[in-house]
């Protein structure tokens, strides 16, 4: 079948097979899977030597195309492009071949090939420390200005809106200090600071100041309609400048000098000393609100004698359970 | 390959791929799928592939993905995509360019991959033979053929006009 025998060796196949003649019919289906011969035509024209030196280009100038040459070769094809015309015309035929690669085809749905997923990151240790020195700083800043320092509220008002201002005299034998007569007036209040027994002396010494002090409030120009705050320069230690919040008639706070002073707190005050007439509705607080900070007001000094008594062992009240601050008494109850 | 890094990939190579693939296949459906596919591909091997090499897994991938659809389907879609400049006198370059992409769509898958691959995303003849699995030798010699093809096909067309 593949014809590999000899002439006698096919002579025999053939005397074998007449022999046996049922082996016959499998003979020729092995012959029946020999491959036809096809005839097939192909373009030998570009084949031919003519064309192939016409189509043929140098390797390199593909190369360089491709951008695959070093440094040196380049350089020697570029010179070759400069200088041979039919050398320049393959390069060019070549460049056309090339693809722009800045035509951009953008995928439709890019959000969809994402893999976000929210972390929780925790704070690192030195967000952890920063915050833990802020509690520990506001925290400690609180305690202090409870038990001691002093606490100034300033009063919340619009820019536009204008200070009340109030008028307080002092009575030269009781020190006593009036209380403003016009309702809806913001509280500066100032509460003792040192937890220690006051000095008698020392005591006599800011009793002197505080006469000093209120001559010079006497002594500006007031009138009895308006009202006005008159603040001293530097106001002696030991005195606060009170002004309450309530709409109430004029109040006094009573002083008896004989009991001992607890708390002799040190306040300054850096206001400059000024008269100033301005418009009564800029601190207008609302009746209901008023009503509600009195209540607040009071509750927070409530719990701040409770905590100086539990501190320090001092009562800061009185007998009439009126919270002594400097020579100011107000009514816890 | 963090989660940072796959997202990178997504945002840098993604209208590569594409573009590769839809060129090869002329089918935009199609070749989202593979895309796609390429993509998630990648997501779950990110802890096996280099932030580095990101771009070369994913042409693999896809290319493969591509060939193996190809297979499946064994048709080519003749997606009229790209315009045509019928028009003489259109400016020349857009002519070139739709001569050009005509040219691309008759040569083979092979061809026309290497073509690109070279082109657009400017592999090297060993790079371009890791993706498509073959030599760096067999890389160059396709693809000069595939320009010779191209240059042939341009030539003649431009003649005819």
């Amino acid at each position: 079948m593949d014809n590999e025998l000899n002439d006698d060796q096919v002579k025999m196949v053939d005397a074998f097979l007449l022999t046996h003649p049922d082996l016959q019919a499998e003979f020729e289906m092995l012959i029946g899977t020999r491959l036809p011969i096809e005839e097939f035509c192909f373009d030998k024209e570009t084949l031919l030597s003519g064309n192939i030196k016409l189509n043929a280009i140098d390797e390199d100038l593909l190369l360089y195309i491709d951008n695959e040459l070093t440094t040196d070769k380049k350089k020697i094809v570029e010179l070759e492009i400069k200088s041979n015309s039919s050398y320049q015309t393959q390069h060019q035929g070549l460049l056309l071949t090339k693809l722009d690669a800045s035509e951009s085809i953008v995928y439709p749905d890019k959000e969809e090939l994402y893999h976000r997923r929210k972390k929780i990151v925790p704070p690192r240790l030195w967000i952890r420390i920063a915050a833990a020195v802020i509690v520990i700083t506001t925290t400690g800043a609180l305690y202090f200005s409870n038990n001691g320092k002093p606490i100034s509220i300033h009063p919340v008002a619009d820019a536009t809106k204008s200070l009340q201002l109030d008028t307080i005299t002092r009575a030269p034998a009781q020190q006593q200090i009036k209380l403003p007569e016009q309702p809806a007036h913001f509280a500066v209040v100032s509460t003792p600071a040192n937890k220690t027994k006051s000095n008698p002396k020392r005591n006599s010494g800011n009793k002197n100041e505080v006469n000093k002090g209120i001559q010079q409030l006497n002594n500006t120009s007031v009138s009895t309609d308006e009202s006005y705050i008159v603040f001293a320069e530097r106001l002696p230690k030991g005195i606060t400048a009170i002004n309450n919040t309530s709409s109430v008639d004029t109040r006094t706070a009573s002083f008896d000098p004989s009991k001992k002073i607890i708390n002799n707190s040190v306040v300054t005050s850096s206001l400059a000393l000024r008269t100033t007439r301005e418009d009564t509705a800029a601190f207008r607080v609302p009746k209901d609100d008023v009503a509600d900070n009195k209540g607040s007001f009071k509750s927070f000094l409530r719990k701040a004698t409770r905590l100086i008594e539990r501190k320090t062992g001092i009562d800061p009240t009185n007998g009439d359970d009126e919270l002594l601050i400097g020579a100011v008494a107000l009514k816890l109850k | 390959m963090t989660e940072r890094e796959y997202n990178d990939c997504v945002t840098q190579y993604a209208d590569n791929v594409y573009r590769f693939i839809v060129k090869n296949l002329r089918h935009e459906e199609d070749a989202r799928d593979v895309v796609q596919t390429a993509f998630e591909k990648l997501w779950r091997n990110r802890d096996d592939v280099d932030g580095a090499k990101c771009k070369s897994y994913l042409f693999t991938v896809a290319y493969d993905q591509m060939i193996d659809h190809l297979r499946k389907v064994k048709r080519v879609y003749l997606k009229d995509e790209f315009k045509e400049e019928t028009r003489v006198y259109q400016k020349e370059i857009n002519n070139t360019r739709a001569i050009l992409n005509v040219a691309l769509a008759k040569l083979s898958e092979t061809q026309r991959s290497l073509v690109m691959l070279k082109d657009y995303e400017g592999y090297s003849y060993e790079e371009i033979g890791q993706i498509m699995n073959l030599s760096a030798s067999q890389v160059k010699v396709y693809l000069h053929r595939a320009r010779l093809q191209l240059k042939e096909y341009i030539v003649k067309v431009e003649n005819v006009i």
